[in-house]
């Protein structure tokens, strides 16, 4: 069985008396270790099903299984769980807390475990060193660079040792040269080990996942499949 | 890093918001114990004054007979040949279970004289018993009396015998020297004789009768009517009358005082938790994306609610704290200007600040509940949005 499996999943929005199909009768499946681009142009139905993957929405029918984990049957606490202990979010807006400093924001994921705090920034400072700011842990995300920032935001996503990145437009928001350092990061990870699953719009960085999986009105798009390199 | 540090850095970060939550439970906290330091000051006042200014307890024989009417209180057996009490009675007095509440106790024995060849009443009196239990007493002229054969007159009879400040009088067949007039009081003082009690009983001879027992007991929290049946047991063939009157007046007085205050505070304390209540709920409004955040990252509903209403039990404290400080303090310096007493003696009560902060985190916790459930029934894909 796939790592992760999306049998036949259809997601319905309703707004007010008329309903919008984001998703219609999707399937496919992603293997562990797999790099995945998800393209398809705006409300194509990615971002949704992106969200779908990381247990933060519940399809309208369907079934959805990661790692032999059957989301739809689990309570709202333990999807929370899910993502806690399975997946890391890196997104476009980076997402960090402005009062917190770049170790805080680090540490976010964990800092509902039971660790010691002293357990819990040796984590943090280790992942950030990983990605080059070591050296500055106690910087607000005001003081940093969009770069920078979006790599605090990697170091968060990666803070708890997930098997998943779920990357949302993680290069959207940074110029070229800082696009491709972020994607240099996101291949290490991936030849780490993890399964990265990114939405993008830009060609140059869904060239470089395994797989592309293009999305045309809530369906699956068959024809421009793109495997790069496995 | 646990969730009190995200709660902590939050506060830091939202200066303005906080102050103005932490001003309005300060304020509310602070009025409410402001009322009740007052209210308790005020009640301490009236008891303290009402211990110090005169008898609340008059203990008379139970003979029928003459009477006369003294200081509110029907002397019985003026002029009878029936019981008098005893000056030995008053030892029983040190004997009963409230004694040490009895702080002045100042026989009498009134009867009848002549001063100068005019008839007047006399009250032998111990005379340093009698100005301590009698502070309202001023003298006109002259000086206390410092032997038995001194006396003092009340002011209408100095003036109808004109009789001042170290004349020589004669009392029945002695002669005493008046060493000083009492200032006018409206009331039977001024026409009275005041003597040394020893010294009236050999006049009156009636060595050692007393007709009255006036006492001062510091009642505020005795049972009065407990002291009644007390003194009414170690001097037996005796009425007692408390004299509680003027204490249920005021003591009811303070009673309406102390309604109002709790009303009034439960008031404010309920405007309190309305601030509280939309500021948090302003405040999950504005921390939607974070708390869309936190939920993508893995926290918990619970987690989110304990964010929330540790931000507000947070508040709650500080409020409480600050509120009590600031409510103790400012009855202190406004009393003399709003209610024009200068008198008022307030406490540091630890318990009072306890339940300040107590029932301040109380309210600032129940008033977060709902947008703390607000906050945790955020969905996080939405709350997230440009996800």
């Amino acid at each position: 069985m796939a790592f992760i499996e999306v049998a036949n999943v259809t997601k319905t929005y309703q707004v007010g008396e008329s309903s919008f199909t984001a998703l219609d009768d999707v399937s496919l499946t992603i293997e562990k270790g797999e790099f995945v681009a998800i393209m398809g142009p705006s409300g194509s139905g990615k971002s949704t099903l992106l969200t779908l993957l990381g247990g933060l929405n519940r399809p309208t029918s369907g079934r959805i299984v990661v790692d032999n984990l059957d989301l739809g049957p689990l309570s709202q606490e333990q999807l929370s769980d899910f993502r806690r202990e399975y997946l890391g979010f890196v997104f476009q807006a980076f997402h960090l807390v402005p009062y917190l400093t770049v170790a805080e924001n680090v540490m976010l994921p964990i800092a509902v475990e039971k660790n010691m705090n002293g357990a819990k920034r040796v984590r943090a400072v280790k992942v950030l060193e990983s990605v080059g700011l070591g050296s500055k842990l106690d910087r607000l995300p005001s003081q940093l660079s969009g770069g920078e920032q979006e790599r605090v935001a990697i170091a968060r996503a990666l803070v708890n040792e997930p098997m998943v990145i779920l990357g949302d437009e993680p290069t959207g928001n940074l110029d070229t040269k800082t696009g491709n350092e972020i994607m240099a990061g996101l291949e290490r990870l991936n030849a780490a080990g993890k399964t990265v699953v990114m939405v993008t719009h830009n060609p140059e960085n869904a060239a470089r996942a395994h797989r592309i999986i293009n999305i045309r009105d809530g369906r699956i798009d068959n024809a421009p499949v793109t495997c790069v390199c496995v | 890093m646990n969730l009190s540090n995200i709660v902590i850095n939050n506060i830091r970060r939202r200066k303005n918001k906080v102050a103005f939550l932490l001003i309005g439970l300060i304020i509310s906290t602070a009025t409410a114990v402001s009322l009740l330091v007052l209210g308790r000051a005020m009640t301490e006042d009236i008891t303290r004054r009402l211990d110090e200014f005169g008898a609340n307890m008059a203990v008379v024989p139970a003979t029928e007979g003459l009477t006369l009417s003294y200081g509110g209180i029907t002397v019985s057996g003026v002029n009878s040949q029936g019981r008098h009490m005893r000056e030995s009675d008053l030892e029983n007095l040190k004997k009963i279970k409230n004694a040490a509440n009895l702080s002045i106790i100042a026989p009498k024995l009134a009867g009848q004289t002549s001063i100068n060849g005019t008839t007047a009443l006399i009250a032998g009196v111990r005379m340093p018993d009698e100005f301590r239990l009698k502070k309202w007493w001023a003298l006109a002229e002259g000086r206390k009396p410092s032997a038995p054969e001194e006396i003092i007159l009340g002011s209408q009879i100095a003036h109808t015998l004109n009789l001042k400040a170290d004349s020589v009088a004669r009392l029945g067949e002695t002669d005493v020297v008046v060493s000083g007039v009492l200032g006018e009081m409206g009331n039977q003082d001024d026409g009275m004789i005041f003597a040394d009690l020893a010294f009236t009983q050999k006049l009156l001879g009636k060595p050692g009768d007393i007709s009255l027992i006036e006492m001062a007991a510091l009642c505020s929290d005795c049972p009065i009517e407990e002291m009644v049946k007390q003194v009414t047991v170690a001097l037996p063939g005796t009425r007692v009358k408390a004299m509680k009157e003027s204490l249920s007046l005021k003591m009811s007085a303070m009673k309406q005082f102390h309604s109002f205050a709790f009303g009034v505070s439960v008031i404010i304390m309920l405007v309190a938790g309305m601030i509280v209540l939309t500021t948090m709920m302003s405040s999950v409004g504005e921390r939607k994306k974070e708390i869309g955040l936190f939920r993508a990252v893995g926290y918990r509903r619970s987690h989110i609610m304990q964010i929330v209403l540790m931000e507000a039990g947070l508040m709650g404290i500080f409020g409480g704290l600050f509120g009590y400080v600031v409510g103790s303090i400012v009855p202190r310096y406004a009393a003399p200007y709003l209610m024009h007493a200068n008198e008022l003696t307030f406490h540091i009560d630890p318990f009072v600040g306890m339940v300040a902060i107590v029932a301040s985190a109380g309210i600032a916790l129940l008033s977060g509940v709902y947008p703390a459930v607000k906050a945790a029934g955020l969905d996080p894909a939405e709350a997230l949005r440009d996800f």
